[in-house]
């Protein structure tokens, strides 16, 4: 079941940099009935003018709690995220819309049929909330992630990720990452771009009849699912979201 | 203009339909696609939406939200069938 979506006033209640673009922003919203990860917010934000700008967000976070976090990307020609990167501060009032959306989202899986997630740079925020579910359930479904970024300072939730790769359990999500740009020392590749042979790689086989979550910006997300289609996956089994700058 | 997908129609169809329309399934009228909402190649400008066949290129629907009014128009599909 889906709680049925609202316009809320969210109060800021934290913020951290996430990476030297982007910010983790932690809303209170006292009357918020909870969300299931990969949901999003739509964020609304009116000028003194009454002028009126609204941009979608994934939610980072899931469950019950009366509070969400967001990680936002600083998109220099963009209306809105600027403001929250740069500008937002503790206390601060926002509106949000939500929670939104019921095709992009993964609940703890009886079935535990595998899942291959990717992420192309700042995608990997409904991608966290679907690897901190998976964690927070005890799930023991296969999770697998493939993180294309720039570099290793743009990673997002580094210490999650980390802790997953690090953990040998049966709940721990394999985590791959493809730096196009930079790759830190040891690395087991160098940088370069997500290229279709690596994609055959580094994600589960239609053998075995992953679903598939694929989140980064639309050039990113088309590319990939073209690949996928080639590499034998149906097209239904690949759940999509794309983002522009915003 | 930017392209997106049918995931950022969640909140502007929430303003006319209970429960996540961009789960529902629906046919293209022009090809017979069917396919979920989510999937629609959707152009959008702002508050303006509008949503295209993944298969046909087809105008599925359209959604504007203006103010207080949100306009719903939807001449390119059929058989929209909701989860409940």
């Amino acid at each position: 079941m889906i709680a049925h979506a609202a316009w809320h006033v969210a109060t800021v209640s934290a913020t951290h940099p996430e990476t030297p673009s982007a910010r983790r922003i932690v809303l209170d919203i006292p009357d918020w009935p909870g969300n299931l990860a990969g949901q999003h917010v739509d964020v609304r934000l009116t000028a003194e003018d009454g002028y009126q700008a609204s941009r979608s967000y994934s939610i980072a976070s899931s469950g019950d709690a009366p509070s969400i976090e967001l990680a936002v990307d600083r998109v220099a020609s963009g209306e809105v995220s600027p403001y929250l990167v740069d500008d937002l501060m503790v206390g601060d009032q926002l509106e949000v819309r939500g929670p939104l959306g019921g095709w992009f989202v993964w609940r703890p899986d009886p079935a535990h049929r595998p899942v291959q997630l990717i992420a192309g740079g700042s995608g990997v925020v409904p991608i966290a909330a679907i690897v901190r579910a998976h964690r927070a359930a005890l799930d023991v479904t296969p999770l697998r992630l493939l993180y294309a970024v720039r570099t290793p300072d743009d990673v997002f939730f580094r210490s999650e990720l980390d802790r997953e790769a690090a953990d040998p359990g049966p709940t721990a999500v394999h985590v791959d990452y493809v730096f196009s740009r930079r790759a830190p020392d040891g690395a087991p590749r160098p940088a370069g771009r997500l290229t279709r042979e690596l994609l055959g790689e580094l994600v589960l086989p239609p053998q075995q009849n992953p679903l598939v979550f694929v989140c980064g910006s639309t050039p990113f997300v088309e590319r990939v699912l073209g690949w996928l289609k080639e590499l034998g996956h149906e097209v239904d089994d690949v759940r999509a979201e794309r983002f522009g700058g915003a | 203009m930017q392209k997106l997908d049918g995931n950022v129609l969640a909140g502007p169809l929430s303003e006319v339909m209970t429960g996540d329309a961009t789960s529902a399934h629906a046919r293209c009228v022009h090809c017979g696609d069917v396919a979920v909402i989510a999937q629609a190649v959707v152009y959008a400008d702002g508050s303006r939406f509008v949503a295209r066949c993944r298969r046909c290129d087809s105008v599925l629907l359209t959604i504007v939200e203006a103010g207080d009014d949100v306009r719903l128009t939807m001449t390119g599909v059929t058989a929209f069938t909701m989860p409940v």
